[in-house]
């Protein structure tokens, strides 16, 4: 079974946890919620009798298998089960509507247990740690979940506190991440849920590494990664529900997006410290264009070299990632995009600098080869492209992905993550331990 | 296309996606180090020190929500508290500098401004303020932000002078002072009128160490007020910011009936530099000398100066026939310099 079933099952209970905190028991939404977990849950045991999901100290597991991606995705909910004292969840084929509405219950913390005997059960099957997938979550994706929950506590608390920010910035420069390579890997992860929250901790990870490749220094690079982080936090500020309805935005909500480079710049202004004020500058003028266009409008004035560093970044996370108004395309398209506004809406140098970071095919980039193999691009910086095979040439997806080394292999095509069913960012892990790194 | 042909040219003809597929997958090129030297250049003039203060007045200018100017504007001044409580002056200055120096919010927050000024300059505050610019090293330090704080400051300094217990040494007072009237001397200058000698006095000294040329008439209005210990410093204030050059004022001085203030002109004309010293005490000399005794130091003051002009005097103060009293006095103090001059 693939992770991304699994993530479907766990995304539902999400959905159904929140939902019940947020409306009475016979309300509609929460209605609607418990029926899509139940459909989730009958994806979730299409071809098993029960599916045990593990719920480990850090991570979660389908069974004893890792499930990197959703550990991330879901690691608020993984917490507090834990904290509920849930280490395991057994979900049996024709798992009832009321045993999953119990489950949600205990996933918002309106129950603490589910009867016994019934269709879905807690901690019926623990698995030691000893028997869980010795692959250890990446310090790279611990604190991509950390920056997450950073961001989350700015919507849930209407508090920002730079602390978190910092630390985040902080474990992602000791993990690597402005090295590249499998930091830009990670930063392919995308969430239509939490699009912005997503959205900002790529854009961190690609300005760290673009900061890097253009000789900044930890210390420059702190503030640097917290502004890129912080960006879009005034859109969490706003919180306008019509900002996250799906579709184009009317011109009046168009008014509002507007505004958050503003309201994130204020609210940053409030919480820095003496010497972060820059991250305030770089969410103000990220939206700002080399050419002193854009918005807000700054009278002409040319953007901060660290907000034309964000700005770079931000586009291109923007582009490569599915929006309600716009399927995802792919990491070439996207650089073309930068390219062709090199001077005009970019700073060329720093077009040229993250371009010849990114390489050709960005890590992350799914390619199908000439010989009908679908790969995953791990490393394109400094010698050979590296890559993961994800799927034969019969197009089989591979239990285990195999590394590959690109040298010499033919590109048949571009592919996007929805259509080949592997988001990229799941085989950090993978990739890691194919070129011998431990983060 | 094949791309391995072209990879170091690939930011410059980046094929177009459509073609992006069909070749070998090229090594990815490395950044070179013109690109990085351009890049470190720019971030060098990047100036990240000063961007809070870019972040405020930017926000001033584009922000029209009174809500959020309001909550700005505390921010600001949460800002600038900090900043004076850690005795970081310079950040202080450079927050109060955003605000108040060419400002970009538009009149119609003039109030909330005001407000929030007015929240920073607390008597508290500014006690804090005044304590941290006594402390600082060099004093000097503070010194732009005092300027910059302007008004309500040189009022809270001016308080100060007047209570029992300042919380710092009064003369830091007058120093601070006189740094508030190096932005604008009509801060200082409005207290000039004050009904107390020693505001007055502490203001006129305030004044002559502005450095500013704008200081004189103020400065000037004071040397006929009534109490004399204000219009020595005023003669003092007047002599410092003209370099010495102010003689005429010296000279008038010399008339005063308090013998502290022509005391005081006495001794700033022996140290004036001005070469116009020598002819205004031979004529105030000839015309309306005064008391015997100073005319006598009149004349050595002449006597002194290494001008060309001096021995001259001297023989005509010394020539002089008639006269007793004063004028008897000149002549024989003359006469004696000129024997001293000869031996």
């Amino acid at each position: 079974m693939s992770e991304l079933v699994a993530r479907g099952f766990l995304r539902a209970l999400h959905h159904a946890a929140e939902s019940m905190l947020r409306h009475p028991p016979t309300h509609q939404a929460v209605e609607g919620a418990v029926t899509a977990l139940h459909q989730a849950a009958e994806a979730l045991t299409a071809a098993e009798k029960e599916v045990v999901i593990t719920v480990g100290d850090e991570a979660l597991f389908l069974g004893s298998r890792l499930l990197p991606h959703a550990s991330i995705e879901f690691h608020g909910m993984r917490s507090d089960l834990q904290q509920r004292g849930v280490d395991s969840i057994t979900v049996l084929r024709g798992a009832s509507r009321r045993d999953l509405a119990d489950l949600a219950s205990v996933a918002a913390g309106h129950g603490t247990d589910l009867p016994a005997g019934g269709t879905v059960r807690l901690n019926e099957r623990p698995l030691t740690p000893a028997q869980l997938e010795a692959r250890p979550l990446s310090g790279l994706r611990r604190t991509y979940a950390a920056s997450l929950d950073a961001l989350r506590s700015v919507s849930s608390g209407r508090r920002l506190e730079l602390g978190k920010v910092s630390g985040a910035v902080e474990g992602f420069l000791r993990g690597g991440a402005a090295e590249g390579g499998p930091s830009l890997m990670l930063a392919t992860l995308h969430n239509h849920d939490e699009t912005t929250f997503y959205h900002s901790v790529n854009v961190c990870l690609l300005s760290l590494a673009l900061g890097r490749a253009a000789g900044l220094s930890d210390d420059e690079l702190r503030p640097l990664g917290m502004g890129a982080l912080l960006i879009d936090i005034g859109r969490v500020v706003l919180d306008d529900p019509a900002l996250r309805a799906p579709g184009r935005l009317s011109n009046e909500d168009w008014a509002l997006v507007r505004l958050h480079p503003q309201e994130g710049a204020l609210a940053i202004l409030a919480a820095t410290r003496p010497g972060e004020e820059v991250a305030a500058q770089i969410a103000l003028e990220h939206h700002v264009r080399f050419d002193g266009g854009g918005y807000p409008d700054l009278g002409g004035r040319r953007p901060h070299y660290l907000s034309r560093l964000v700005a770079v970044a931000d586009v291109y996370d923007a582009v490569t990632s599915h929006r309600t108004h716009r399927p995802a395309r792919t990491p070439h398209e996207a650089l073309e995009i930068l390219s062709r506004g090199k001077g005009e809406a970019f700073d060329p140098d720093v077009v040229e600098a993250f371009i010849r970071m990114m390489g050709l095919y960005p890590p992350g980039s799914l390619l199908r080869l000439e010989s009908g193999e679908v790969v995953v691009v791990t490393a394109g910086t400094g010698g050979s492209p590296r890559a993961l095979v994800v799927s034969d040439a019969s197009g089989a997806l591979l239990e285990v992905p195999e590394p590959l080394d690109l040298a010499g292999c033919r590109v048949a095509g571009e592919l996007l993550s929805d259509d080949v069913g592997v988001p990229p960012a799941s085989l950090l892990e993978a990739a890691l331990a194919a070129s011998g790194g431990g983060r | 296309m094949d791309f391995a042909a072209h990879p170091a040219a690939l930011s410059d003809d980046l094929p177009p996606a459509g073609d992006a597929a069909g070749g070998e997958v090229p090594e990815a090129p490395s950044l070179d180090e013109d690109l990085v030297q351009r890049l470190a250049g720019q971030f060098a003039q990047g100036g990240a020190a000063d961007a809070g203060a870019t972040v405020l007045r930017d926000l001033l200018r584009i922000e029209s929500r009174r809500p959020r100017v309001h909550r700005l504007l505390r921010v600001w001044a949460g800002k600038v508290t900090s900043a004076v409580r850690a005795g970081d002056l310079a950040r202080a200055e450079s927050w109060m500098r955003a605000l108040v120096v060419s400002p970009t919010y538009p009149a119609e927050f003039a109030d909330l401004v005001a407000e929030a000024l007015d929240e920073v300059s607390s008597p508290e505050m500014l006690d804090e303020l005044v304590v941290r610019l006594a402390a600082a090293d060099p004093p000097v330090t503070g010194a732009g932000l005092v300027a910059v704080w302007g008004q309500r400051l040189a009022r809270h300094l001016v308080t100060g002078m007047t209570v029992d217990e300042p919380p710092v040494n009064r003369r830091f007072l007058v120093e601070f002072l006189s740094w508030v009237g190096r932005e604008d001397v009509r801060l200082v200058a409005a207290y000039t009128a004050d009904p107390r000698w020693f505001v007055v006095r502490n203001v006129a000294i305030a004044l002559g160490r502005t450095g500013r040329a704008q200081a004189v008439a103020p400065l000037e209005s004071l040397l006929d007020h009534p109490d004399h210990r204000v219009r020595v410093e005023a003669l003092r204030g007047v002599f410092a910011l003209s370099r010495g050059e102010a003689v005429a004022p010296l000279v008038s001085a010399l008339s005063d009936a308090e013998p502290r203030v022509r005391h005081a002109a006495l001794s700033l004309l022996r140290a004036s530099p001005s070469r116009e010293v020598v002819g205004a005490l031979v004529e105030l000399l000839e015309r309306h000398p005064p008391a015997a005794l100073e005319a006598r130091r009149l004349v050595e003051i002449i006597a002194e100066r290494a001008d060309p002009a001096a021995p001259a005097a001297l023989e005509r103060l010394a020539g002089r026939r008639r006269g007793r009293g004063a004028a008897r006095a000149v002549r024989e103090a003359a006469r004696l310099a000129l024997e001293g001059a000869r031996r």
